[in-house]
């Protein structure tokens, strides 16, 4: 069981990283995070039911260290929910011209995502995992699932959209659109 | 957000039924808003995507190897994919960009939505995975026409009918190996598939490659029963990865492929 136990979680590791790349924002912190994670898995590995989804579980562990992270520091993000329709009606076509986006402009901008929309739109979007896991491995119904991952959808095109509208930005591979 | 854009998202993320599916597809047909909302919500999950998906092809740092009793696997990917990578996520974000700009200019879309009536053939290819699963253990090699022992033969062989350089995607990385393909048909041309088979269990996932006059579209996923499917066209050429396995498992094993097609 323990060795079963730690070949799966090390197949996991690639898959919690990027999760918790996400969650964190640098490298380190999320590496912090993951190792923290594992360690509290090993702790608890009585707890997982052989047969049931380990990434599940493991995304669940991650996710909680991070919460505690988040209220230890203190750190309180607003969230940025936007007025209905707000996303149709913000954009323009000479800034289309100038779109200039790159990841890091993405990563960034999943940054300054409230928390709660961060989580679930990693979740969902990355790494992949259906509205019910999501909704087990962040205990909450469905239909929150649904609104949340709506709400960071739209939040996070209106934060991409904002660079844009300071002439450009910083970025070091240019996109420009035609 | 409009209150409709939730049942769309739940479509772009393959969360809906095959009635829901076919009522959106039938509904994108006649109204282009619609579809360009659809397009914003895939071109935001592609760029998330894009944006955090080479972290899991980087290498595992030992720190956190060496608690689990594990060593550096070798590297599996090179360069080249994350070259890739980037050129990828750029266009996913242009995308974006591009698209979300234009619900508020009244500019019409520069492509015309296609009927997807012609999602016969994913039924069939989806069909033929499922029969294909149901025969495992009777005889492993009774449903493909080649076994996938000797790659290089089956890829001349397969790239000879399909009229094309063919590279198989390598899935050992996520934990599938390759079992051999069958000849198909897809719009009355030629079309392979390919099944692999995990290396520690019996899920199956398959890929097929086919022939197509239809219009580009890109990475798609849908459901079909208990199987996800994950589909694009390029070029004239249909991708589509099926299996009952999760979608992050399907989208890893699908990535393998684009990796490869930037290579031909």
């Amino acid at each position: 069981m323990d060795a079963l136990f730690r070949s799966q979680l090390v197949a996991l590791l690639p898959r919690l990283r990027r999760f918790a790349r996400g969650l964190c924002g640098t490298a380190d912190r999320a590496d912090d995070l993951v190792q923290a994670a594992c360690e509290r898995a090993l702790a608890r590995m009585e707890q997982w039911t052989p047969g049931t989804r380990l990434d599940s579980w493991m995304y669940r562990i991650v996710r909680t260290i991070w919460i505690d992270q988040l209220r230890a520091q203190g750190v309180r993000q607003r969230a940025r929910e936007l007025q209905e329709g707000e996303m149709e009606t913000s954009f323009d076509g000479e800034r289309a011209m100038e779109a200039q986006m790159t990841m890091q402009a993405v990563r960034e901008a999943v940054a300054k995502l409230a928390p709660e929309q961060r989580e679930i739109l990693l979740l969902v979007a990355v790494e992949g995992v259906s509205y019910k896991e999501a909704a087990e491995i962040l205990d909450i119904p469905i239909g929150t699932v649904m609104s949340r991952l709506a709400r960071g959808r739209a939040a996070l095109v209106k934060l991409l959209e904002k660079p844009r509208e300071r002439g450009g930005g910083d970025a070091n591979k240019i996109v420009r659109l035609s | 957000m409009k209150a409709d854009d939730t049942l769309l998202m739940a479509y772009v993320d393959g969360e809906m039924d095959a009635a829901g599916v076919a009522e959106i597809e039938a509904a994108m047909e006649s109204d282009l808003a619609l579809a360009r909302r659809v397009r914003v919500l895939r071109d935001t999950t592609a760029a998330l995507r894009a944006a955090f998906n080479d972290v899991a092809r980087e290498p595992v740092p030992e720190r956190l190897l060496a608690p689990l009793g594990a060593q550096a696997p070798r590297p599996w990917r090179n360069g080249a994919f994350r070259r890739y990578a980037a050129a990828a996520a750029i266009l996913a974000i242009a995308a974006l960009g591009a698209v979300a700009l234009l619900p508020g200019i009244g500019v019409e879309l520069p492509y015309t939505i296609v009927a997807q009536q012609q999602d016969a053939w994913l039924n069939s290819v989806s069909n033929y995975h499922q029969v294909y699963v149901r025969s495992q253990g009777r005889d492993d090699r009774s449903l493909v026409d080649i076994g996938g022992e000797d790659r290089d033969y089956l890829e001349t062989w397969f790239g000879r009918r399909l009229k094309r350089d063919l590279r198989l995607p390598r899935l050992e990385p996520v934990g599938f190996r390759l079992q051999g393909g069958r000849v198909t048909f897809v719009e009355g041309q030629s079309a392979a598939q390919f099944f692999y088979k995990a290396v520690d269990g019996n899920d199956i996932v398959s890929f097929t490659i086919a022939h197509t006059a239809r219009k580009d579209v890109e990475w798609t996923g849908i459901k079909r029963g208990g199987l996800n499917v994950i589909y694009w066209r390029r070029n004239g050429y249909a991708y589509v990865f099926v299996g009952a396995v999760g979608r992050d498992v399907l989208h890893d094993a699908a990535a393998t492929m684009t990796e490869r097609e930037e290579k031909i």
